[in-house]
């Protein structure tokens, strides 16, 4: 194979693109073949649908459709921003996620650390393998498991209090710990999987820069300072602003589930409340409504995040 | 060169695969409403052949399909087309279908309504069927008094849109106490409120079953889903939100005696005399606690009373519930709700006027509640399920041994709406025995149908009126305050701001207008 020059192949590249488009296209035209199902996918399934967010605006009767709905203009909007639940499912939301952010985003990140220094293989391979299997559990079985393990009559939690001459706690019966739950089941469920994007950047990362390192007499902690840390810090970046751009995004399957009488002050957020109000109540016109305001604060949020990444850090963002 | 045409077809086969396995679902979905088509055409050949479609919940042990089901179509002439969903997911499944414009002809929540019936009959798409009850379904018209259509009236428009249940069996709950604790605290079976606190105490802080712990006691619960049996012991008479106080109709929290219901239950629950987990114990997790031989005293359904006795022998030979009346709660009375006769559980779709399925639906039902409907319903065949005794049915072996056998089997098809006698009832109940005959779990649990009659009320129908289904979180943010404040977690002042702030939001204007619907209503 012959060895072309860094100039020569940019010299190819400014010619290439000034062939005209269609042979462009017909050139990678098997590229463009195997992307095919996925742009039909996303217009089908992502972009079609934001059609009926129009429903925000009419008092929707589901089986009329919009023929036999009547036009409310922003009436949805003021409603919903005036009614007496929408700080309530804001600032549950956003304290939710902001705990999760400060608690458990960095756990995964630790955790492929602690990976990647494992030598033996056989311990590394056996603790991925257990750290991943929670993330499989269905969520139903999941909030089964942590709602016995924190029960006062028969969970393990209430053994364990009551072997230190403590009465147990009802833990799920008291709203002030519902977020502490939720963080902490969260990263027994997620830490392991989550870890995979950074161990995988982690093994990305140029050897040379280890052995650099070493000859230079960094030993194993400088070395993950000063190499492994700032080799997966643009990884890192990325996934936190995948993490601001969801910050009113909850987990809805699980605060549905975990939810009670009792928590309801701080369990109930915009996914449950779209959800009750779509699903239950059939009114889609208000489910809705809550569900593109979420859509569209969660959208100015990656932009934002994505903006302050790039300018903060050596990163490009996402876009 | 050879690579690249393997990479083609690679990608050729990729991507062909991907778009087949993307568009599966769509192409089945072709072709089952082709299938679905094609029988739309061989029904339209068939002349004279009538049928409707059905969607409704299904729970266990009742089975999708069974010999009544067949035995009903085969004498009203009609096909039924059942699609059965579980419990869980009817509502879900049902907005999907509303949304998707594939409305059966009949829906169904099972035992109760679906829970977006309200928003369905306000969008104008369930037929009232009012004006049928004396004519099309008369047989369904026959057994119900002018309360229990006044129950089924949707208050907006004054109609009666859903049928169901009709419960000609007796009432079935009792409160519950094991006497074997009893006799190990040494105290008699409690007649006062006083009396009650001090059985409580007793469970509370001696060993009163006698494992050796004296802490995994429980000595007073109830399932969550059926607090207002607690409130009765407070003299409120509710529905689960209302009831009638001097004519007028009331939000529970506005009652007289609710602050003393919440005061006291606050008591109980500081000094343990109540399940430290009461709110999320419902279902099979009050089943379960039942079970474990921790649970001293109890409101339930009587059958609670046989089940828990069984259960609880296994770990203690003594255990016995004993159905007893009513507590006497602080302020002298004693009452206990009578299961609502009636329920609307079923509705008729526009869409069975637009498929021209309407008068199937009334014919097929008006039969479900006919004698002949009913003798089926509950006996079943002759022969198969039942023989006749001196001109009466007489369910036979194995299907008179529990209702869990006989349900599966199709008797007693409560996925349907149908009439349950009494005489069915009392047939699988005792399995073909007679009192004396019973054993001391089944005995009690036949106490408990008898013993309670003198206290019984009827619940107030819950007016369902615009404003009561706009306020259901609010309502639902109420039961949050009820029950934190039961725990401790809140003030009285804290409780009294937030429904305060509540009643701003727009249940005070809920109460108000329920209030007015039930003045209309009983007028």
């Amino acid at each position: 194979m012959k060895r072309i020059g860094i100039k020569k192949r940019q010299e190819q590249a400014v010619l290439k693109q000034k062939r005209p488009l269609g042979k462009r296209i017909w050139k990678a035209r098997y590229v463009y073949l195997m992307i095919l199902p996925v742009i039909v996918w996303f217009a089908l399934f992502q972009y079609w649908p934001m059609a009926w967010l129009s429903i925000s605006f009419f008092d929707y009767n589901l089986y009329l459709g919009f023929a036999g709905s009547k036009f409310v203009g922003l009436q949805n909007f003021i409603d919903f921003f005036t009614g007496l639940d929408f700080w309530r499912l804001i600032r549950n939301v956003v304290l939710m996620n902001l705990y999760s952010l400060a608690v458990a985003f960095p756990m995964p990140i630790i955790f492929a650390l602690f990976l990647n220094e494992l030598r033996n293989q056989k311990v590394k391979k056996a603790v991925q393998t257990v750290s991943f299997l929670p993330h499989f559990i269905s969520m139903v079985a999941f909030v089964t498991i942590v709602t016995e393990f924190l029960s006062p009559v028969n969970g393990v939690m209430a053994d364990i209090f009551r072997f230190f001459g403590k009465e147990p706690i009802y833990f799920l019966g008291q709203a002030k710990y519902f977020r502490s739950i939720m963080v902490f089941s969260g990263m027994w469920q997620e830490t392991g999987y989550n870890a995979i994007v950074y161990l995988s950047a982690i093994t990305a990362l140029d050897m040379n820069l280890y052995e650099a390192a070493m000859v230079d007499g960094a030993n194993r902690w400088k070395r993950l300072i000063h190499v492994t840390i700032p080799g997966i810090m643009p990884t890192v970046v990325v996934m936190f602003i995948l993490r601001i751009g969801s910050l009113i995004n909850a987990n809805f399957e699980k605060m549905y589930l975990f939810q009670n009488s009792t928590n309801l002050e701080v369990s109930e957020v915009i996914q449950t409340w779209v959800y009750k109000r779509g699903m239950i109540r059939y009114d889609y016109s208000m489910g809705t409504t809550a569900g593109l305001f979420n859509g569209l604060v969660a959208l100015l949020l990656v932009i934002m995040a994505n903006r302050l990444s790039k300018r903060y850090s050596d990163s490009a963002g996402i876009w | 060169m050879r690579r690249k045409i393997y990479g083609r077809v690679m990608a050729a086969v990729l991507a062909a695969a991907l778009l087949t396995a993307g568009c599966g679902s769509g192409t089945q979905e072709t072709q089952e409403s082709g299938t679905a088509a094609q029988q739309e055409t061989g029904q339209e050949e068939s002349a004279g052949s009538k049928e409707f479609s059905y969607f409704g919940a299904i729970w266990s042990p009742y089975q999708e399909t069974s010999p009544i089901f067949d035995e009903l179509m085969e004498r009203t002439g009609i096909t039924v087309d059942f699609e059965w969903v579980n419990e869980d997911g009817l509502d879900t499944l049902l907005a999907s279908k509303v949304a998707a414009q594939d409305l059966p002809d009949v829906i169904s929540g099972g035992t109760k309504a679906p829970a977006a019936i309200n928003d369905l009959i306000s969008q104008g798409l369930i037929v009232p069927i009012t004006d049928y009850l004396d004519n099309e379904l008369a047989n369904y018209g026959r057994l119900l008094t002018e309360e229990d259509r006044l129950y089924l009236t949707y208050q907006d428009d004054g109609e009666i849109y859903g049928f169901g249940l009709v419960m000609d069996v007796p009432q079935t709950f009792s409160t519950m106490i094991r006497t074997d604790w009893l006799e190990r605290v040494g105290l008699d079976i409690p007649e006062t409120w006083d009396d009650w606190m001090e059985v409580w105490r007793a469970f509370k802080t001696q060993d009163a079953n006698g494992n050796g712990n004296p802490n995994d006691e429980v000595p007073f619960g109830f399932n969550y889903d059926m607090i207002k049996l607690m409130m009765n012991v407070f003299g409120i008479n509710s529905n689960g939100e209302f009831s009638v106080v001097d004519g007028e109709y009331v939000y529970d929290p506005e009652h007289p005696n609710y602050e003393l219901f919440l005061d006291t239950m606050r008591q109980m629950y500081e000094e343990g005399l109540l399940p430290q987990d009461f709110v999320t114990t419902a279902g099979t997790d009050f089943n379960t606690l039942g079970a474990s031989n921790t649970l001293g005293s109890l409101i339930g359904y009587a059958e609670y009373a046989k089940n828990y006795t069984v259960s609880c022998r296994e770990l203690d030979e003594n255990a016995f519930y004993q159905c007893v009346v009513p507590i006497q709660g602080p302020t002298g009375t004693q009452s206990i709700p009578a299961r609502a006769k009636v329920t609307g559980s079923a509705y008729i779709t526009v869409a069975a006027i637009e498929n021209g399925h309407l008068q199937n639906v009334l014919d097929f039902f008006n039969y479900v509640y006919s004698d002949e409907g009913i003798e089926l319903t509950n006996y079943g065949m002759e022969g198969e399920f039942c023989e006749m005794v001196d001109g009466s049915p007489m369910i036979k072996a194995p299907y008179n041994e529990s209702f869990a056998v006989a349900r599966e089997e199709g008797l007693i098809p409560s996925t349907i709406p149908f009439c349950f006698t009494e005489d069915s009832y009392m047939q699988i109940l005792t399995g073909g025995l007679s009192y004396e005959e019973l054993d001391d779990a089944g005995q009690t649990f036949m106490d408990g149908l008898t013993i309670n009659k003198p206290y019984y009320y009827t619940e107030p129908a819950i007016l369902q009126t615009a404003s009561y289904v706009e306020c259901f979180d609010l309502r639902e943010q109420q039961v949050s305050l009820r029950d934190r404040y039961i725990m401790g977690q809140i003030s009285k002042e804290e409780y009294s701001t937030q429904y305060q702030a509540l009643k701003d939001a727009g249940l005070g204007q809920m109460i108000e207008d329920v209030k007015a619907a039930y003045t209309e209503m009983t007028q």
